[in-house]
C-alpha cells in the first residue's frame, strides 16, 4: 500500500457506491421495512442525513490534512496516544464490519443459493479472494469498483425494467404513518449503514487533491440512497409489506418473480451473484482500509503490509464465523446493537476529531496551511 | 568460440586460450592483448533504416565470456590470414580469396568471406573486377600519388569500390565481426586498416500474405525473415523523418540484429528510455525469435496474460506507432513485437478501422461475446448442471437433462475430457503433415463427435458446449493461450462451488488483471482506470473522425490525430 498510489473521482464515487449499496441489497431490505414498514424510504432519507454529516466531517478533515489517511490525523490531531486509540477504534471496527458482512454474504449463499455447501468455505473464498485484493495494493481496489459500480448500479435498476409488470403501486400506501420521533429512531439503522461512507477518510489520502473529494463521495452517498431507497420501493411494489417482512431476503424473492418472455423464469441465483461482486468490494474494500489503518497503527512499511493483510483476513474470517450464532442473533445484532455503535464510530469520532482540531487550529488552518506552500 | 557458456569457467579458458594464440602466432602482431577492449564498438553491421540513429545508440561492446577476439590487425598479410583461420577453425564455409591488386604497387590481397551469405555478383562484380582488371589504374590514383602503404585501403574505398557501405576496420574483432554478418573484409598486405565491404545477401523468403492474420479487406504483404525488408515496409507506411529505428545487437553468439522503432514525439520519451534499459539488460547467448525478447521484458513473466504484443503485419505496426506506441523489429523472424500491450488490443484488428464503424462495432461486439464463450461456457455448464439447475429455462433443462441422461461422468468430470481430447486435436491438426488431414478430420469429427455421444460416453448437449467453446477460441487467435488457460481455471472453480466459484475466480483473474502493467501502462486501460476518450475505441470503434486524440496515456503529448472532425458535406 504505497502512499504514492491514486485514486481517481470516478474511482471514489464507485468505491463510496459499493460499499454501502453492495452490502445493503440483501443486508438491509427486511429490517428497514421491518421498522418502517410503508415509511421505510423515509428512514432512509433521514439516514442519509447522518452520512452526509460524515461525509463533509471527514471532507473537512481531509483537506486541513491533505493525503492523511483518518489514522494519521487522528493522531496529529489528538497527539500520540490518544490518538493511537482512536485509530485503534477504527481499525477494529473496520475489521468487525467486514466481518459482519462477510457473515451477511455467507449466510445469503447459503440460504439463497447453495444451501449444500458449508458455510466456512464460502467464508474462506471470500477471505482468500479479498486478501490477494488488499495485498494487490488501494489502486487494485479502486479500479475494481469502477468495474464492478456500474454492473451494481446496471443489476439493480435492472430489475425495474423486468417487475413493471407485477408492481403493485398500491402496496405503497398509507404513506407517512409514522411519527417524527419514530422516523429519527429508525433512521439510526440505515444511517450507520450509508454511514460505511466514513472510509472515504481512508481513500480520500490516496486522492491527489483531498479538497476535491466532497463531489464523489457525497454522490456516491446519495447514488447508494437512492437506490436503496429503488430496493425498497421494488420490495413492497412488487411483495408487499407483510410478504417483505417474512421473507429474509426479499429483494431476491421479488426478482423470483420476474419472468420475461416465456423463457427467462428464476433469474434470482443470477441477480444474487451479481449482488455478490457488489457484496465482495465491499467486504475487500473494509478489509482494505483496516489493512491501511493497522500498518499506519504499527508504523509498517513496505511488505510488511502483506503480511497485515493476511493476519488480518485471518481474523476477519473467524470472526466472521464466531461474530453469530445464527441469523436471528445477526438480525438482533443489526438492529438492536449495531446503529448505536456504527454511528458512534462513523459520526461521533470524525466529529470529535474536527472539533478538537478547530479548537487546537482554528477554522482557516487548511488554508493557511496550502498557501505557505 | 567453443567453449562451454558457463560465464565464469569460459572466461577463464578465454584467457588462456589468448595466451596461446597469441605466442602460437609467433612475430605476427605481437600486439594482443590480456584482455578485450571494453570501450565503444560501433556495429560494423547497422542497416539502411537505422543509419540515421547509429550513434544515437551504439551498444558498448560486452565481454565476451568465450573465444575473444582481441587485437589490432598486423601489416603483414600472411599473419592477418593466419590469425583469421584460427579463429574461423574448422570452417569450410569461410572462403579466402587471394589476388593481387592491379594498381598502385600490385600488392597481395584476400577477400574473406562466407558462402552464402555473400551476394556473389556483388563480390565479384564490385569488388574483385575493379581491383583485379583495372588496366589504366591512373583513374583511382590521387593525383598527388600514393602517400605510403596505409592510404592503400583508403584509395581503393574511396575510389575503386562502388559498393553502399565500406567501413574501415582496425581490429581483427570488426573483421570477424563483419564477415559474420554476412560482409566482406578485404585485406591488403602491408596496410593495417581492413576494408569491410557490405555485401550481404542470401536467399530469404518473398514479401507474403501473413498465416497468423487473415483478413478481408486492408493490405495482404506481410512481413518476412529479413530485418533490412521489414523496416523498409514500416518506412514505406510511415514517411516521417520523426520514424525513428534505433539499432542494437542481442545474443552474445547468435549477434541477432534488433530494431527499436518509435515516432518521435508521439511516443513518450518515458517509454522510450524505458524500452531501451530492458532490451540492454537482457543477456543471453541467442535470440532466434521476437519470443525471446518478449519473454526477456515483459512485466509479468509469471502472468498468463501477454504485456508484450506481437504482429506479422506491417499496417498494424504503422497504426500502433502512430499511438505512440513502440516496435521491436528481431532478424530473423515475421513477428514484429509492439509495446506497450493492452488488454483490449486482442479484440482489435486492424480491419475494424479499415471497415466502416458500424459493422467493425458489432464485430468487435461479437468478439467480446466470443470471449465470453470461449472461457466461461464450459464452466458455466458444469456450474448450472450440478448446482443452479433454476436458473435454466424449463424446456432447456428437460432437453439437457434429457441428454446427459445415462451418461457416466459427473459433468464437469465431461467438460474436462471433452476439452483435453478438443486440445490434443488441435495441436494434432496444427502439427500433423497435411496429407493425412482428411483422415484426421474423420476421426475427429465422427469418432469422438458422434460416435461419443451414440455410445453414451459423453451427452450431446455436451459435444455442443465444446464444439461453440472451439469456435469462440478460434475467433480470438491473439489471446489463444489465455483463453484455454482461463478456461480450465474456471472449470476449476465451477466444479466445487457452482456460479460463486466461477464469480470469485473471475474476481481473483480481474484482480489480477488490475495489478498488471505493461511497460508502466495499466494493463486494462481504458477500462479501468477509465478514461471516456480512449472507450471510444474499446467496445465500439467510434467514426474515424470522432477519435481525435491518440491514447491518453500512451501519448503524453496530445497530437490531435485528425484535424478536422468530419463534417456532412456542404456544411462547413
Amino acid at each position: 500500500m504505497p502512499d504514492e498510489t491514486r485514486i481517481s473521482g470516478r474511482q471514489l464515487f464507485f468505491l463510496v457506491l459499493c460499499t454501502v449499496l453492495g452490502s445493503a441489497l440483501y443486508g438491509l431490505p427486511n429490517g428497514l421495512i421491518y421498522q418502517g414498514k410503508q415509511d421505510a424510504w423515509l428512514d432512509v432519507l433521514m439516514g442519509l442525513g447522518f452520512a452526509v454529516i460524515i461525509a463533509l466531517v471527514l471532507c473537512v478533515l481531509g483537506s486541513r490534512y491533505p493525503n492523511r489517511t483518518l489514522f494519521q490525523y487522528s493522531e496529529t490531531i489528538m497527539g500520540k496516544y490518544p490518538g493511537k486509540f482512536i485509530g485503534l477504534i477504527f481499525v477494529l471496527f473496520f475489521l468487525m464490519m467486514a466481518a459482519v458482512l462477510v457473515r451477511v454474504e455467507v449466510d445469503f449463499l447459503v440460504v439463497a443459493l447453495m444451501p449444500e455447501t458449508p458455510m466456512p468455505i464460502f467464508a474462506l473464498v471470500f477471505m482468500a479472494v479479498s486478501t490477494y485484493a488488499v495485498t494487490s495494493g488501494v489502486e487494485v481496489i479502486g479500479r475494481l469498483s469502477e468495474l464492478i459500480g456500474p454492473l451494481l448500479v446496471l443489476a439493480v435498476v435492472g430489475i425495474l425494467f423486468f417487475t413493471f409488470n407485477i408492481m403493485h403501486l398500491e402496496n405503497l400506501l398509507p404513506l407517512f404513518q409514522e411519527n417524527p420521533a419514530e422516523v429519527i429512531k429508525h433512521s439510526l439503522l440505515p444511517g450507520g449503514w450509508l454511514g460505511f461512507t466514513v472510509l472515504a477518510g481512508v481513500w480520500m489520502s490516496f486522492q491527489g487533491k483531498s479538497q476535491k473529494a466532497l463531489k464523489p463521495v457525497l454522490g456516491g452517498t446519495f447514488t447508494a440512497t437512492l437506490l436503496i431507497i429503488l430496493v425498497l420501493f421494488q420490495c413492497i411494489t412488487i411483495l408487499g409489506v407483510n410478504v417483505s417482512i417474512q421473507q429474509i431476503y426479499p429483494l431476491f424473492r421479488a426478482v423470483r418473480m420476474i419472468e420475461v418472455g416465456d423463457f427467462f423464469e428464476r433469474l434470482d441465483s443470477l441477480a444474487g451473484i451479481l449482488w455478490t461482486a457488489g457484496g465482495f468490494l465491499a467486504i475487500a474494500a473494509f478489509h482494505e482500509c483496516a489493512a491501511i489503518g493497522a500498518a499506519q497503527w504499527l508504523k509498517i512499511k513496505g511488505n510488511g503490509c502483506k503480511w497485515v493483510a493476511w493476519v488480518e483476513g485471518l481474523a476477519i474470517l473467524f470472526l466472521s464465523l464466531f461474530l453469530f450464532h445464527g441469523s436471528s442473533d445477526r438480525w438482533l445484532f443489526l438492529r438492536s446493537l449495531f446503529p448505536p455503535l456504527a454511528l458512534t464510530v462513523e459520526m461521533l469520532l470524525p466529529m470529535l476529531l474536527l472539533t478538537v482540531s478547530v479548537l487546537r487550529h482554528g477554522w482557516g488552518f487548511a488554508g493557511r496551511r496550502s498557501g505557505g506552500k | 568460440m567453443f567453449e562451454s557458456f558457463l560465464p565464469g569457467k569460459g572466461r577463464r579458458q578465454a584467457k588462456k586460450n589468448i595466451g596461446g594464440e597469441g605466442s602460437g602466432r609467433g612475430g605476427g602482431s605481437g600486439q594482443d592483448k590480456e584482455a578485450v577492449k571494453p570501450g565503444g564498438r560501433t556495429d560494423p553491421e547497422v542497416g539502411e533504416p537505422g543509419e540515421k540513429n547509429k550513434a544515437a545508440w551504439v551498444r558498448s561492446g560486452r565481454e565476451l565470456p568465450s573465444g575473444p577476439v582481441s587485437g589490432d590487425l598486423a601489416d603483414g598479410l600472411q599473419a592477418n590470414i593466419s590469425a583469421l583461420k584460427n579463429r574461423f577453425k574448422n570452417s569450410a564455409d569461410v572462403i579466402y580469396r587471394e589476388f593481387t591488386v592491379r594498381f598502385g604497387h600490385n600488392p597481395k590481397a584476400v577477400l574473406i568471406y562466407i558462402d552464402g551469405m555473400v551476394n556473389q555478383e556483388t563480390t565479384s562484380g564490385t569488388i574483385l573486377k575493379p581491383l583485379m582488371f583495372d588496366i589504366e589504374g591512373r583513374d583511382y590514383m590521387p593525383s598527388s600519388g600514393l602517400r605510403g602503404l596505409a592510404d592503400m585501403a583508403d584509395v581503393i574505398a574511396n575510389r575503386a569500390l562502388p559498393n553502399k557501405r565500406v567501413v574501415e576496420a582496425k581490429t581483427l574483432k570488426e573483421v570477424v565481426d563483419g564477415i559474420l554478418c554476412g560482409n566482406t573484409a578485404l585485406l591488403i598486405d602491408g596496410s593495417p586498416t581492413a576494408l569491410v565491404i557490405e555485401t550481404k545477401g542470401w536467399e530469404s523468403r518473398n514479401v507474403d500474405e501473413p498465416g497468423t492474420e487473415s483478413i478481408v479487406r486492408g493490405p495482404r504483404e506481410g512481413f518476412t525473415e529479413n530485418i533490412g525488408v521489414n523496416c523498409s515496409m514500416l518506412r514505406r507506411k510511415i514517411k516521417d523523418e520523426d520514424l525513428r529505428v534505433e539499432s542494437m545487437e542481442l545474443g552474445r553468439r547468435t549477434k541477432t540484429s534488433v530494431y527499436l522503432a518509435y515516432i518521435d514525439g508521439v511516443a513518450s520519451r518515458e517509454m522510450v528510455d524505458e524500452v531501451k534499459r530492458r532490451l540492454n539488460k537482457i543477456e543471453i547467448d541467442g535470440v532466434l525469435e521476437s519470443g525471446y525478447i518478449e519473454q526477456l521484458i515483459e512485466d509479468a513473466p509469471r502472468s498468463i496474460f501477454p504485456t508484450v504484443g506481437n504482429t506479422e503485419k506491417p499496417d498494424v505496426v504503422a497504426a500502433k506507432l502512430l499511438e505512440g506506441r513502440l516496435a521491436i523489429f528481431v532478424d530473423g523472424t515475421p513477428f514484429v513485437l509492439t509495446v506497450p500491450h493492452l488488454f483490449i488490443e486482442g479484440f482489435q484488428s486492424s480491419e475494424d478501422y479499415y471497415s466502416r464503424p458500424y459493422y467493425a462495432t458489432t464485430v468487435r461486439l461479437v468478439r467480446y461475446l466470443a470471449f465470453i464463450i470461449a472461457v466461461l461456457l464450459p464452466a458455466g455448464y458444469v456450474a448450472l448442471q450440478s448446482y443452479n439447475q433454476d436458473l435454466l429455462p424449463t424446456s432447456l433443462l428437460i432437453s439437457m437433462v434429457v441428454s446427459r441422461e445415462g451418461t457416466p461422468f459427473p459433468s464437469y468430470m465431461e467438460v474436462i475430457i471433452m476439452g483435453v481430447i478438443f486440445e490434443i486435436m488441435r495441436e494434432a491438426g496444427v502439427r500433423m503433415p497435411g496429407a493425412i488431414g482428411q483422415a484426421f478430420s474423420i476421426v475427429g469429427a465422427l469418432v469422438l463427435g458422434e460416435a461419443s455421444a451414440r455410445a453414451g460416453l459423453v451427452s450431446n448437449s455436451m459435444i455442443v458446449v465444446v464444439a461453440l467453446t472451439a469456435i469462440g477460441g478460434f475467433a480470438l487467435t491473439s489471446l489463444a493461450d489465455v483463453i484455454g488457460l482461463l478456461r480450465l481455471f474456471f472449470i476449476a472453480c465451477a466444479a466445487p462451488l457452482g456460479l460463486f466459484g466461477i464469480l470469485m475466480g473471475g474476481l481473483a483473474v480481474l484482480i489480477h488483471m488490475l495489478k498488471l502493467y505493461s511497460f508502466g501502462v495499466p494493463y486494462l486501460l481504458p477500462v479501468a482506470p477509465g478514461n471516456l476518450n480512449d472507450l471510444k475505441d474499446v467496445f465500439i470503434r467510434a467514426p474515424l473522425g470522432s477519435q481525435v486524440l491518440p491514447p491518453r496515456i500512451l501519448g503524453h503529448r496530445n497530437v490531435a490525430r485528425t484535424m478536422s472532425r468530419r463534417r456532412p458535406p456542404g456544411k462547413d
